[in-house]
């Protein structure tokens, strides 16, 4: 069966043609070469005149040319193709991981949920498990943002109103709520220059802070070591995130940013739907800002700069 | 009922998920160990013994099916609860296919959850009303139950503790036909069966081991509607 399914994959198939095609071509101007041959020697045993100008040749070339345009065509119609089943299988990928993402913590909501029901636990107990189902339901919340927020950039039409805030305390802000949140032993340093202002939506840099620290966070195994710094250099506000955890390869640095990719390890499993860093360039690009991704390999951490017109 | 706290083990890495299975199985009087990652997981199976593994099939690390495998390496018998949040079908199988011997699928019912973790913890003896004869043999197979081994046409397997319990009851009732629901009333101790196809993916995990032709099930029929039907010749 593997076999079978090896031979009728769409690349076997296509060379197959490719060679079925050229060995026809070859037949066919060894026929026309020979067709050719028989005939001026018929013509120079009966009438020499009949042999005129070689318009013959013409006809040959003109079919072989045809015939090369069609192979060009069908070449380009396979690129294509190729790309579109690529995105497919990506997008068929997405829905799985998104749907695992939406269950665990609506399993966790459940589970807690039944459990109040049948154990009637009080006082800190109770506590526990209704502070567990809140942190669930939040991040039900930041997925269902990062879905709708992926879907609206691909459909706006003209930029969302702009507010000029104070970058620097929004951060602050963000990295104290961020810190509580943080798994045991983690730690966040920061660095910001004071009185730092810039054009954004609000929310959106909420959303663009949000995927950041869940990156850093879901990328380092064990306890998460961040560091924010956000500085003015000339007419450019610079943000840079920098993080202990896995580190990128080299060639994975642009990949992260497309949609739906995901960095996998080999043999590991990180939580995800692929959306994050895409989202973060698609706002930040509407800013006039740019989005870079710097690591030294693999188990050197990485460190994401966002850059934005001041 | 027996006095010793029956030792589960819970491989699971979401950590809500964990705490919330942890309390309520601690509630019903179980002792658990909980492991983050399958590696963890097995490293402790190397030197205690656990009476039910549940297991997660999403974790970091090696997957759930791997740490099954693995773990059936390590002890062939134990009862395997699989936990998968992903429902298509073939998934399922795979888990079975891979040692599991039940799955729920994510969110479950708590209740129904507790319920199985019971069933699959009742000890093998309570349902095996009558002794078995040790060496069972049909077509080319040879059963031991009581050591949880077979001969068959493929070579030795061991067998799990799930597995001894659907074959004693298939044994002691050969060339009946067994209803579904008895099937999983005494194997797994609950009836419930409109949404588990747990019981169907069992059977042709048997069928695999001990049919000379999975695909043509002489041993195990399958009685369209009821249930099953074991019979010796075939």
């Amino acid at each position: 069966m593997k076999f079978l399914r090896k031979i009728f994959h769409p690349v076997m198939a296509l060379i197959a043609v490719q060679l079925v095609w050229i060995t026809l071509v070859i037949f066919w101007i060894y026929w026309f070469v020979g067709k050719q041959r028989e005939f001026s020697e018929l013509a120079n045993k009966y009438s020499p005149e009949l042999i005129g100008i070689g318009y013959n040749w013409v006809v040959m070339v003109e079919g072989l040319i045809m015939l090369a345009v069609i192979l060009a065509g069908v070449y380009v119609i396979f690129a294509y193709w190729r790309r579109q089943s690529k995105l497919y299988d990506k997008q068929r990928n997405f829905i799985t991981q998104v749907t695992h993402e939406l269950k665990s913590p609506l399993a966790s909501i459940q589970l807690h949920l039944e459990t109040i029901r049948l154990r009637r636990p009080t006082g800190d107990r109770l506590d526990a498990f209704v502070g567990t189902m809140l942190s669930d339901t939040d991040r039900l919340h930041y997925l269902m943002n990062n879905l709708l927020m992926t879907a609206r950039l691909e459909q706006r039409r003209r930029p969302a109103e702009r507010r000029l805030i104070d970058a620097s305390t929004l951060l602050q802000e963000y990295v104290e709520r961020e810190r509580v949140k943080l798994p045991q032993g983690g730690s966040i340093s920061l660095d910001v220059e004071p009185g730092i202002k810039i054009q954004v939506v609000p929310d959106e840099m909420g959303i663009v802070m949000r995927n950041l620290f869940e990156n850093a966070i879901l990328y380092s195994p064990g306890s998460p070591e961040i560091s924010v710094k956000l500085v003015k250099e000339g007419h450019f506000v610079r943000l840079y995130m920098k993080d202990k955890g896995r580190g990128l390869e080299k060639n994975e640095l642009k990949s992260v940013l497309e949609k739906f990719y995901r960095v996998q390890p080999a043999g590991e499993n990180v939580r995800g739907t692929g959306l994050g860093l895409h989202i973060v360039q698609t706002i930040i690009r509407e800013y006039g800002g740019s989005v870079k991704i710097e690591s030294d390999g693999v188990g050197h951490g990485c460190t994401v700069v966002l850059t934005m017109p001041a | 009922m027996n006095n010793e706290k029956s030792n589960i083990m819970l491989v699971e890495d979401e950590i809500h998920l964990a705490r919330g299975i942890c309390f309520n199985l601690e509630e019903d009087g179980y002792r658990v160990s909980h492991f983050e990652s399958g590696e963890k997981a097995l490293v402790a199976l190397e030197v205690e013994h656990f009476d039910l593994i549940i297991l997660d099939v999403m974790l970091p690390g090696i997957n759930g099916f791997d740490t099954c495998r693995a773990i059936r390496k390590l002890d062939a018998r134990v009862p395997i609860l699989m936990l998968t949040a992903r429902s298509e079908e073939t998934d399922r199988v795979y888990g079975l296919e891979n040692g599991a011997d039940d799955y729920l699928t994510k969110p479950f019912n708590l209740v129904e959850f507790l319920l199985r973790v019971k069933g699959m913890l009742r000890r093998s003896s309570w349902y095996r009303p009558d002794p078995i004869e040790e060496g069972y043999s049909f077509g080319n197979n040879d059963v031991f139950l009581l050591s949880y081994r077979a001969k068959t046409a493929q070579g030795e397997i061991d067998l799990t503790e799930m597995e001894v319990r659907v074959l004693s009851l298939f044994f002691q009732k050969e060339s009946e036909i067994i209803p579904r629901g008895e099937l999983l009333e005494s194997v797994w101790g609950y009836t419930n069966d409109t949404e588990t196809r747990t019981l169907d993916n069992f059977i042709v995990r048997l069928r695999k081991y001990f049919e000379p032709d999975s695909g043509k099930p002489v041993h195990f029929q399958t009685v369209r509607g009821v249930g099953y039907r074991f019979s010796r010749k075939g």
